[in-house]
């Protein structure tokens, strides 16, 4: 059943209000640094998701029409793609009430589910969003937002994950030279996605280390191709042909 | 495998010097750029193009260049507060399509107003360090130095940031830093993103010429020498990367005492 309500961002007081309520639910827990989250109970969730409920921390945002908040997705292309739907203007893009205000409603799919019952609260950048350079493409909502409105279907290769995980592939992806070329994409999508099963292959994710991982490819194969050769011009099959023969593995897999 | 053996197919380096780049209006529709080349900077060879790629957080713009030594491009597909980064690729269109014949480091625009998009990371804490100069102090957070500046100097000078003091003082400070973050990591991956180590590492890699070794930090028991020669080469791009003004350290300390 569908639930559709009129698309509202936080005021900058409601933002306030839900950052101090992550940070104390945070520091209760005293996460540590580098863990996967804070384990809360789903009373906590939902208190927490509540606050984008409140009439005096959000107002509304005419030039965006109704969000489902009963829509359950798949993955986060799924999210992706129905967000790129519903909040279709560039604009939104600097607009961190906004974000704020859809993590919120959609709450309880951005938080991993644990065996006990409770839910993992993840660091404050997943849920609100931080311009930092080495943060911004930390947000769960926004960053499938993102990258469904640059790549469409292409976006597969990022967001074949559930909504509330952010891959080592995700953040491995986010350097200009991978993200902003299709080229690679398309040829990353070749080697490394499971189109039968729409999943990344099995050791795709490996270490740099292993001979043919994606961070390999990354880190190491892909600055070194760029030195040499306009990349950017250069169409998936033609870099196939260049790649070290590490590479080859995939086509089998 | 250092980064000259990663240059297989012998692409030369464009020098920055050779190369200003200057934003001249930001708006909600485009970003104008003023691109000015000295004809010195291209390969003499026949058949090639000439290509500037802007790059802001996983978006490309690219620009085919016909006139080197004084255009202007609008590009339309970053927003108005993009913190870009340019490059400029001398493209083979011969037999060997494709192949990179010279390029640039990345590129950080010089804003018309004379500002540097770019806001410093390298800033040190002003303390009385008697007969020193400056200092690293790893203690506590290994990944998070503290890097201060002799009060003397910065009362000489005026701030810690004048020119002829920083052309003093940065490089080495950078040495030292990618040296001491180096020797005490076992790798990248032990850095936290949001530290100081990672910051330079990533600064460097994605500002300078030097690819990164693929070799861990450490040998058996000391730095391994690809990556020391990847710091002196990153101390060398950084200074003679041009900063305030299109200036290279050298030519500010120069120019703030003549």
């Amino acid at each position: 059943m569908k639930n559709e309500i009129p698309v509202m961002r936080f005021t900058d007081k409601g933002i306030t209000e839900v950052r101090l309520t992550i940070e104390s639910l945070r520091k209760e827990a005293h996460t540590k640094k580098g863990s996967q989250g804070t384990p809360i109970s789903r009373e906590e969730a939902s208190a927490l998701s509540a606050l984008a409920k409140r009439a005096d921390l959000v107002e509304a945002v005419p030039e965006f029409g109704e969000i489902d908040t009963a829509t359950r997705f798949e993955n986060r292309l799924a999210m992706g793609e129905y967000l790129a739907k519903t909040i279709s203007a560039g604009t939104a893009d600097d607009d961190k009430g906004l974000w704020t205000w859809i993590s919120m409603i959609y709450l309880d799919q951005l938080l991993a589910p644990r065996s006990d019952g409770t839910l993992l609260l993840a660091s404050e950048y997943r849920y609100i969003p931080d311009k930092s350079r080495l943060r911004y493409y930390r947000h769960l909502a926004k960053m499938a937002w993102t990258i469904f409105r640059q790549y469409e279907n292409r976006a597969r290769l990022f967001l074949s994950i559930p909504c509330h995980v952010h891959s080592d592939f995700v953040e491995q992806s986010q350097k200009d030279d991978v993200r902003s070329n299709p080229n690679i994409i398309d040829l990353c999508l070749e080697l490394f996605y499971d189109e039968d099963n729409a999943i990344l292959k099995k050791g795709v994710g490996a270490s740099v280390k292993r001979e043919g991982s994606f961070r390999r490819l990354v880190s190491i194969v892909s600055p070194q191709l760029y030195m040499n050769f306009d990349l950017y011009e250069m169409s998936a099959d033609r870099i196939d042909q260049i790649l070290p023969i590490e590479f080859k593995q995939w086509k089998t897999a | 495998m250092t980064s000259a053996n990663l240059n297989f197919t012998q692409r030369r380096k464009i020098k920055s010097n050779l190369v200003d780049v200057t934003i001249k209006e930001r708006n909600d529709d485009f970003i104008r750029v003023a691109l000015h080349m000295d004809s010195k900077a291209l390969s003499s060879v026949e058949g090639y193009r000439l290509v500037l790629d802007a790059f802001d957080r996983g978006q490309h713009e690219r620009k085919v260049i016909s006139n080197p030594a004084d255009q202007d491009f609008d590009f339309d597909l970053f927003p108005i507060d993009a913190n870009l980064r340019f490059k400029i690729r001398q493209v083979s269109s011969g037999i060997d399509t494709g192949r990179v014949i010279a390029a640039t480091a990345d590129i950080r625009p010089v804003e018309a107003e004379g500002q540097i998009e770019r806001k410093p990371f390298i800033v040190p804490e002003i303390e009385d360090l008697g007969g020193l100069p400056w200092q690293i102090v790893w203690e506590g957070d290994i990944a998070n130095p503290k890097l201060v500046l002799n009060s003397r100097l910065s009362e000489h000078f005026g701030s810690w940031h004048h020119p002829a003091l920083q052309a003093l003082y940065l490089p080495s400070m950078v040495r030292d830093l990618l040296s001491g973050i180096i020797a005490r990591h076992e790798s990248l991956e032990d850095l936290d993103e949001d530290t100081l180590g990672s910051r330079i590492i990533e600064f460097c890699r994605v500002s300078f010429d030097p690819a990164m070794p693929s070799t861990p930090f450490h040998g058996k028991s000391e730095i391994d020498d690809e990556w020391l020669k990847w710091i002196e080469e990153c101390v060398v791009s950084f200074s003679e990367t041009k900063w305030r003004n299109g200036k290279s350290l050298m030519d500010q300390m120069l120019e703030s005492g003549s």
